[in-house]
């Protein structure tokens, strides 16, 4: 069995092991005589070798290289070593996000804990809230309470204890068959599998140290729906990605020629991972002075946009927030730069009118303050607006915001 | 938050604290502080704003109250969409604690309109 092997080397039968990297062999060539004081050539017993693979990166690398080899590998060595699967609660990156998304984002949009008491929202108090809001199913509790018991952990940690994996890996150098280096990099393989299992399972350890049943059933519950709401807050799950949103409700906005137009209600959201947080979109199929289109998922069309904040969980607050105000807020300037007036006039995008939200200023849901006309605080209205407006020529640009 | 019709009925005579509350942007929490009678009559709500935005707080309340300065800085302080001026008492709603104590509670957002466009 030289799979790993041939994958590596192809047919060569033969490398040299130098310096933690595979040297394969060269045809000689009188040319190459001249190279030998490049250090990618070397000469090993009359023979001549390049510099190839460094044998470190290959291995700590060969989950994204070969992922098939890898999984058999990994379910070779745990059979091997384990008699049952691994406990485990959730990968350390997907925990930090959802708790990021449930104790940090998710309180800034929801009301949790009355006006009048201001003490500072504790995790506990985040964690009550939301029990108290949706049903966890029972499976997710009687999962946390076994979780909470350690001992289900011992097993796994002691076996690992015994492998000794302290000790760096090291290769011993010189001329290798292929069957040898099979051997050597399915070890080197292995090495870093348990390694990588040992951390994990210290991380869940940790975790159950610092989360009460409660927090811990949450955290299993929403690992494993694909869609979570309370009140105007809410994620989807994408792929390693989380669509996160807000709800906004039905308001209206204001024409710079007095003209009022009622919007219908929508999501605000951004894609959020632990590295990256895309620029917010509104979720729904949508049309708008700062959106391109009568489309879904388009994104918002900000002047200015910057991500702010020191934590994900207040990058992402920025940009939900600068997404929200553009649109409930953002078109009251004479020097706007949307892709069209809401009076259907064009800037930049194709004609889309706006006519079917026109709503008269005597609107009884206006009136009682029912509907609020957002952008009324910031916008100058002139009635003869579009007659004394100049007319700016249409441009032909249609790229990315 | 109440309507302004509702409040507009209500009758606020009695001499009870005012809370007020400045909360940036879509937040649902803000910075607070309550004045007894005599720290809130004959003032107007930008006078008492300014208290508020002028007072000390504490480590977890500073990125609060750092959002609602940054909004202020080309926004406004609105109460149900509409810039506020004068008497606070226009923006109260009478509300009962735990321990069963009235007080009136003004909550007023600080918006800073993003501007759209490239």
């Amino acid at each position: 069995m030289v799979e790993l092997a041939k994958k590596i080397v192809g047919n060569i039968e033969e490398v040299l092991i130098k310096d933690n990297f595979i040297y394969f062999p060269l045809l000689f060539d009188h040319e190459i005589e001249k190279e030998i004081n490049n250090r990618a050539i070397v000469k090993h017993n009359e023979k001549f070798y390049i510099k190839g693979i460094d044998i470190h990166s290959l291995v700590e690398n060969f989950d994204k290289i070969d992922k098939e080899s890898y999984s058999k590998i990994q379910d070779r060595l745990y059979k091997k070593l384990f008699q049952k699967d691994i406990p485990h609660i959730l990968k350390n990156s997907e925990y930090k996000l959802l708790n990021t998304l449930m104790l940090d984002v998710m309180p800034y949009f929801v009301g949790v804990g009355s006006t009048f008491k201001r003490k500072k929202l504790e995790r506990e108090d985040i964690v009550d809230f939301i029990e108290k809001k949706i049903d966890i199913p029972k499976e997710y509790k009687q999962q946390a309470s076994k979780l909470l018991d350690e001992a289900i952990y011992k097993e796994y940690i002691d076996i690992i204890k015994k492998l000794n994996l302290d000790s760096n890996i090291t290769f011993l150098e010189g001329i290798i068959k292929k069957e040898q280096l099979e051997n050597i990099l399915t070890k080197a393989i292995e090495i870093k599998i348990i390694k990588e299992k040992k951390k994990e399972i210290e991380e869940s350890i940790n975790l159950i140290k610092e989360n009460n049943a409660k927090h811990l059933a949450l955290l299993l519950y929403f690992k494993n729906v694909k869609h979570f709401s309370i009140e105007n807050f809410g994620f989807e799950k994408e792929e390693s990605k989380y669509l996160v949103y807000v709800k906004l409700k039905e308001y209206a906005l204001q024409d710079f020629d007095g003209q009022i137009y009622l919007f219908p209600p929508c999501k605000v959201g951004t894609y959020v991972s632990l590295t990256e947080i895309s620029n917010p979109i509104v979720i729904d199929k949508y049309k708008h002075p700062f959106l391109r289109d009568y489309a879904s998922n388009q994104r918002i069309c900000i002047k200015d946009f910057e991500i702010k904040g020191d934590t994900l969980g207040e990058k992402i607050i920025s940009v939900l927030e600068q997404g929200i105000s553009t649109l409930l807020y953002g078109y009251f300037s004479t020097d706007f730069e949307g892709y069209r007036y809401l009076n259907g006039k064009d800037r930049y995008g194709p004609t889309l009118s706006f006519d079917e939200y026109k709503i008269k200023e005597d609107d009884p849901r206006i009136k009682s303050g029912e509907i609020i006309i957002t952008n009324a605080p910031f916008i100058k209205v002139d009635k003869s607006y579009y007659k004394t407006e100049k007319k700016v020529p249409r441009t032909e640009f249609w790229g990315p915001i | 938050m109440i309507g302004k019709k509702e409040i507009k009925n209500k009758k606020l005579e009695q001499m009870l604290p005012l809370l007020l509350e400045i909360i940036p942007g879509q937040a649902k929490r803000g910075i607070a502080h309550l004045f007894y009678p005599s720290e809130y009559q004959g003032k107007s709500i930008s006078e008492l704003a300014k208290i508020v935005l002028s007072k000390e707080v504490s480590l977890e309340e500073r990125e609060i109250m750092k959002s609602i300065k940054e909004n202020l800085e080309m926004g406004k302080l609105l109460y149900n969409g509409e810039e506020v001026s004068g008497d606070p008492l226009k923006y109260a709603v009478e509300q009962v604690t735990e321990a069963n104590q009235k007080y009136y509670l003004v909550q007023l957002r600080a918006i800073g309109p993003q501007k759209g466009g490239r």
